[in-house]
């Protein structure tokens, strides 16, 4: 809680820091001058009058007066209509003091003019500043694509072969060339970094001064420690051993390329892949595999397994793996004809076991499909249909009724719903035992 | 809400309708949103703002007014805090990778009342009317956002006759002064005059309570030190702080500060002491 007087000091303080140099002299008319003394001056331009606090000046409505307005008062300064003596310097000197007054509005004038003109100047510096900062920019920039089209010579010489390697392996001499040979790479040399740069346009007058890269000795024990020439083709080996022959025994990898495709050999000399018509060998010491994450077969050295797993794995065209791996029944029928009768039975298979007798009867249902329509059968694990029921074209439909798990199911039975929201006829719960 | 507890925040910025003072759209994409809040009397309109918004270069920044809202989470639930409303328009702008990103600064919903709204040369409040409601009329006429004036108001004691060339906003902070009165806006962008404050509206008495952060700077006259946001603490609020350890000790009014949104906000406050401990 604040006392009162801090609040009185913290209200006073505010209101002396309010006060700010400004136009405070104006010119009215007096309008009328109540019961109680006070005066009312309309200011010249002002839609209504204003009181006035205590006078210096004797006045009356209809007045010309100057005023002050300060310090939340107006106060009337002169009487210009009736000048308090009639001596005509006091006059004149009124006159002054109105023409000061207007020389002084005009200099507000001015010098606002003059403070717009400044904020103009301070615009257009700004605006050159801009102009500045986005020449830096684009100075920047052009720095930056510069170095990025030496960085495309530097990968174009690195396809080639030729500027890398060459100038780890290589030394470097002042030229002994007279003039600028084509083709050839020059370098200045920078003797504060050591740094040798590859000149991009190479210029006759400065040729004393480049130096050229000279590999031959450098390729020469490149050539003996990483390549060998046999009679089945040219080895590479990137560990270096120069003495390489046609056994597959040297230390590290290597690879062979062939009139036949290429080879990669590990490093007990056991094919690793190869790139030929004839496709890759198996190696039981080796961990191999084949196809992706949907499908794939595994093979584990170590343990000696073959894996063959994945979402997508398909026996013949249309049995998913998974759907055996997972106990799932698979349906199918056969049928006999005997004395004109023919007999359908229903079989039921979970992997490679007949579970079909295990199966409540009504959980087969058969329908017969002829140019009449589509006849219900009824259920059971067989079903017999006369040839004169069958009819012109007749064929017999079998239909395993799903076995449904972990439903909930409505007392009395009736109709569930399955994940998927569709309506699944529920039957007696049971499980195939397998 | 625990202001002082910790919570997750994120911000908004609504644009308001002039008409109904409610959202009438949202400005996506906007960063480096800070609010000064200025209760000095070289700041009259007591708030300016900034912040910046990447556009489509197809879709150029329309000025208007803006609401900058922070919605607080904590232990679950949710408070949203409108923090601060105003007229923003792009003070420059730059295209980066084929976007536009335009610096918008925001003035106070007071600009109306200044500047080119002049109060008249001559004109005057009258003695024994209400100081707050005249105040609030002038306002009103002038501006979008809604004015509410909060108790019963004051009596101008003698008649004021406004300054040569006075904006009405001036002539409104001349009427406010002489009656011990001031005004505030809140975060809505509404004006609200009242009285001088005499109750604090913060307590400064823990440094680890996360509401004050270290760091304490001083400067003429006043002190200056950051701390997280805490809800109607603006100029002219008092805060009472008990951190003799910071140099803070005693009874403070504060008169300006600068909202950094962010994680938070962070609050830089420069405060004056009223009443030493």
């Amino acid at each position: 809680m604040l006392n009162e007087v801090n609040a009185l000091e913290r209200a006073i303080d505010r209101k002396v820091a309010a006060t700010a140099a400004r136009r405070t002299r104006a010119t009215g008319t007096v309008s009328r001058i109540e019961v109680d003394g006070t005066v009312y001056v309309l200011l010249d331009g002002a839609e209504s009058d204003t009181p006035s606090s205590a006078s210096s000046a004797s006045v009356h409505p209809g007045d010309k007066v100057n005023v002050t307005v300060s310090g939340g008062r107006l106060t009337i300064d002169g009487n210009y209509s009736r000048p308090a003596t009639d001596d005509a310097k006091a006059v004149q000197a009124y006159d002054r003091a109105s023409n000061a007054l207007a020389e002084s509005a005009r200099a507000h004038e001015a010098a606002d003019a003059a403070e717009a003109d400044a904020a103009r100047a301070k615009d257009a510096a700004d605006s050159a500043q801009e102009s500045a900062d986005a020449a830096q920019a684009d100075a920047t920039k052009a720095n930056t694509y510069s170095n990025a089209a030496l960085d495309q010579l530097g990968v174009v010489q690195d396809v080639a072969g030729i500027l890398t390697w060459a100038s780890e392996h290589g030394s470097f001499e002042r030229t002994s060339d007279t003039s600028i040979v084509d083709g050839k790479v020059y370098f200045t040399y920078d003797s504060q970094t050591g740094d040798y740069t590859p000149v991009v346009e190479p210029d006759a007058s400065q040729l004393s001064t480049y130096y050229e890269l000279t590999v031959d000795e450098a390729m020469n024990d490149f050539i003996m420690a990483h390549l060998a020439v046999t009679s089945r083709g040219l080895w590479v080996l990137p560990s270096g051993k120069g003495t390489a022959v046609d056994e597959q025994h040297a230390a590290g990898y290597k690879m062979l390329l062939a009139s036949d495709g290429s080879y990669l050999y590990d490093s007990a000399g056991v094919l690793v892949r190869s790139d030929t018509a004839s496709g890759t060998d198996f190696a039981s010491s080796r961990d191999w595999h084949v196809g992706g994450e949907n499908a794939y077969i595994l093979y584990d050295a170590s343990e000696g397994t073959i894996t063959i797993g994945g979402s997508s794995v398909r026996l013949g065209d249309t049995r998913k793996l998974s759907e055996l791996l997972e106990g799932s029944a698979v349906y199918d029928h056969d049928w006999t004809k005997a004395n004109g009768v023919y007999t359908f039975t229903a079989r039921l298979y979970v992997g490679d076991e007949d579970v079909t007798a295990k199966v409540p009867p009504d959980h087969f249902a058969w329908t017969l499909r002829n140019e009449s329509g589509e006849t219900p059968l009824g259920t059971g694990r067989t079903v017999q249909v006369t040839e004169s029921q069958a009819g012109y074209r007749g064929s017999v439909l079998g239909e395993f009724i799903e076995l449904v798990e972990g439903q909930l199911m409505e007392s009395g039975g009736g109709f569930v719903a399955d994940s998927a929201g569709d309506r699944i006829q529920v039957h007696e719960h049971w499980k195939v035992a397998v | 809400m625990d202001w002082a507890g910790s919570y997750e925040s994120s911000f908004r910025v609504d644009r308001i309708d002039p008409v109904t003072w409610e959202p009438c759209g949202t400005v996506e994409n906007v960063t480096d949103i800070e609010v000064d809040r200025d209760g000095t009397d070289d700041s009259p309109m007591l708030e300016t703002a900034s912040m910046k918004a990447t556009t489509d270069p197809s879709e150029p920044f329309e000025d208007g007014w803006l609401r900058v809202t922070m919605n607080a989470i904590q232990y679950g639930s949710s408070e949203s805090v409108a923090i601060a409303t105003l007229w923003f328009s792009a003070a420059r702008g730059k295209y980066n990778r084929g976007y536009r990103e335009d610096e918008l600064e925001g003035v106070s919903v007071l600009r109306q009342a200044s500047g080119d709204a002049k109060i008249g040369d001559g004109a005057w409040a009258p003695a024994g009317t209400d100081g707050a409601r005249w105040c609030a009329d002038r306002l009103s006429a002038l501006i979008d956002a809604p004015v509410h004036v909060a108790g019963n108001g004051f009596a101008i004691g003698e008649p004021i006759v406004f300054d040569l060339d006075s904006s009405v906003l001036e002539a409104v902070w001349t009427v406010l002064r002489a009656g011990g009165w001031t005004m505030h806006i809140d975060g809505r962008g509404e004006v609200h005059i009242h009285a001088l404050p005499t109750e604090e509206s913060l307590v400064l008495d823990r440094p680890g309570s996360c509401v004050l952060m270290p760091g304490t700077d001083y400067r003429e006259g006043t002190k200056t030190y950051s701390r997280e946001w805490w809800p109607d603490v603006r100029p002219f609020s008092l805060v009472r702080a008990a951190m003799p350890a910071y140099g803070l000790d005693g009874l403070y009014e504060v008169r300006s500060q600068r909202l950094s949104c962010g994680r938070g906000i962070v609050v830089e406050e420069s405060v004056k002491e009223v009443e030493s401990a």
